[in-house]
């Protein structure tokens, strides 16, 4: 991320704000003309294998196909500023209220994993072994969808309190998160054991703990400001990336969030609610950026 | 000393000539109901899954499939990404332009990306191929980006120039070998994120076809029947996990000094 070396802080409040607002701008003009410059028609797409041309139609009309594109634009950007994504072309709901309903779910299990990675990370940084760096390894390469129903084997079967799907109780999270946080902590903890060396090895630090400043105090003042910026940074991109892994996790686990919505609305060609989503997942990320730079700027003066 | 680094090394490229040998053995395997879920044994090394076909068979051309895939979409995503980085950087509003659009690209998970096309396409593996390539070429771009502009005032090309080299001559011979440590390291790293996104799709149902065996469909069947047999389910975790730690370490062996 490109930093803004102003003075003034109005100025600069500006130029972040249209910056961050650039991004879902864009993505929203994007998704939005992608359906006409592929060489597939999407209504006949969205309308089934089978349907007859009026259906063809008829959906082209409700997706705005059948107007020039600056007028189906002008259109979805009224409906926009209106609160309103479009209908859905499966359910009679619409899009806005579809992804409302699975929110919830999905930002409890984001919230979850990335709460347990953290932990996770800090041990697998600190950890000094042969083994550690082959762990971490280990930890970036096992993807979701391959933890999640190995854990289902190895852990569901055997321990009769936690269950094997939905989201009854709280122990029912503790796999899918598990199975989200893994591989986020062995990227973490990569981050974080590079910049634990690189600080340890510092003149600086080395200095504090001659005087006898404590542990506690060293690491709390010194160490975690250090380590807060690459590891804040890779942080930051997880949660940008967190709904694509939380499709997968929620189809495992069969948790009615925003990935199973997704995945659902993919089959049935509900092209509407994949623009929402996708919408929606890009503008998490832009504010998600944003609070990464506001922390790490809080955490580390050099940043200011 | 040297020697031994070396053969240490070289697992990742065995998997990979072993992973290719896949494509030797022709077909899928033939449906035998009377054979469902069997446990490793004589007959079928690895077992079999629920239609009774070899999993062995069916690993070793999934994990062929896969990783062809994915070195072919590598392979465009970098050179389509050097290409752009090369055509955009000399001139200032085509380079903003490419920034601007890999940011934004940048700021959709690539699965979702995925998603939103195979949404738009009709199933195949040419719309599959798309979709996970539309937003591949972006750290090939930005990387060689900066790189050619680090390149632009130095000191030895511009000698070539006024000497007259020619500019394929100057391209070819001198102005790739350098950009071809980042852009071989992010090949790696591509070629990881590739497998995982394809797997993550197979995984879906909205992978290859379904008649043609993929790590992650056999995943997804494997776990259906994961209480009758988990063997369905090992040998595709397996072959992933180790495919993917073969690109994490290549990385590492071809940039040895970024130490992480």
């Amino acid at each position: 991320m490109t930093r803004f070396a102003l003075s003034d802080p109005a100025r600069k409040a500006i130029r972040v704000t249209a910056r961050a607002g650039a991004t879902p701008l864009g993505l929203w003009l994007f998704i939005h003309l992608l359906p006409r410059w592929l060489p597939e028609d999407p209504a006949r797409i969205a309308a089934g294998e089978w349907a007859t041309p009026s259906e063809v139609a008829m959906t082209a009309r409700i997706l705005g196909l059948d107007l020039p594109w600056h007028r189906a634009l002008l259109r979805s950007a009224r409906e926009l500023a209106h609160g309103d994504l479009g209908q859905s072309l499966r359910y009679h709901r619409s899009v806005a209220s579809l992804l409302r309903a699975g929110f919830p779910a999905s930002l409890r299990l984001t919230l979850l994993a990335l709460g347990l990675s953290v932990p996770l990370a800090f041990l697998m940084a600190r950890w000094r072994a042969p083994l550690s760096r082959l762990l971490q390894s280990m930890a970036i390469a096992s993807p979701v969808y391959v933890l999640g129903p190995l854990l289902l084997w190895g852990v569901a079967r055997h321990v009769a309190w936690i269950p094997v799907s939905g989201t009854q109780g709280w122990a029912a999270w503790i796999l899918p998160s598990l199975s989200l946080a893994v591989p986020l902590a062995g990227h973490q903890a990569r981050i974080l054991a590079a910049a634990l060396d690189e600080l340890r090895g510092s003149p600086g630090l080395r200095w504090w703990e001659g005087c006898g400043i404590p542990r506690g105090l060293r690491f709390r003042r010194w160490l975690l400001p250090g380590v807060s910026g690459p590891w804040l940074t890779v942080l930051g991109l997880q949660i940008g990336s967190l709904l694509g892994g939380a499709v997968l996790v929620e189809t495992i686990f069969s948790i009615p969030g925003l990935g199973l919505t997704l995945v659902g609305a993919l089959s049935s060609r509900d092209l509407p609610v994949v623009q929402g989503a996708v919408m929606l997942g890009a503008a998490l990320y832009v504010l998600v950026q944003l609070l990464v730079e506001a922390v790490q700027s809080l955490l580390d003066p050099r940043l200011r | 000393m040297m020697r031994l680094r070396i053969r240490r090394h070289l697992w990742p490229w065995a998997l990979f000539a072993l992973l290719l040998a896949g494509w030797g053995l022709g077909s899928d395997g033939v449906v035998d109901l009377g054979a469902r879920l069997q446990p490793p044994g004589l007959s079928h090394a690895f077992g079999t899954d629920e239609l009774g076909r070899d999993l062995l068979r069916r690993f070793l051309l999934g994990g062929a499939r896969s990783f062809t895939l994915a070195c072919v979409i590598t392979a465009l995503n970098l050179t389509v990404g050097l290409a752009l980085a090369l055509v955009c950087q000399p001139f200032k509003g085509l380079r903003q332009g490419l920034l601007a659009v890999a940011d934004l690209l940048a700021s959709v998970p690539p699965t979702l990306l995925a998603l939103l096309l195979l949404t738009l396409l009709r199933p195949g593996v040419g719309s599959l191929g798309l979709a996970l390539a539309v937003g591949g070429w972006i750290p090939f771009a930005r990387l060689a980006l900066n790189r050619l502009d680090a390149l632009a005032h130095d000191p030895s090309l511009m000698l070539l120039r006024v000497a007259g080299a020619s500019g394929w001559h100057r391209a070819f011979r001198h102005l790739l070998p350098r950009l071809w440590p980042l852009l071989g390291t992010q090949a790696s790293v591509g070629l990881g994120s590739v497998v995982l996104v394809e797997g993550g799709l197979g995984f879906l149902g909205l992978g290859l076809p379904p008649g043609l065996a993929s790590w992650g469909g056999m995943l997804a069947s494997g776990r259906a029947f994961l209480l009758a047999s988990p063997w369905g389910l090992f040998w595709p975790a397996i072959g992933l996990l180790g495919l993917l730690l073969a690109s994490d370490e290549l990385r590492r062996r071809v940039a040895p000094e970024s130490g992480c």
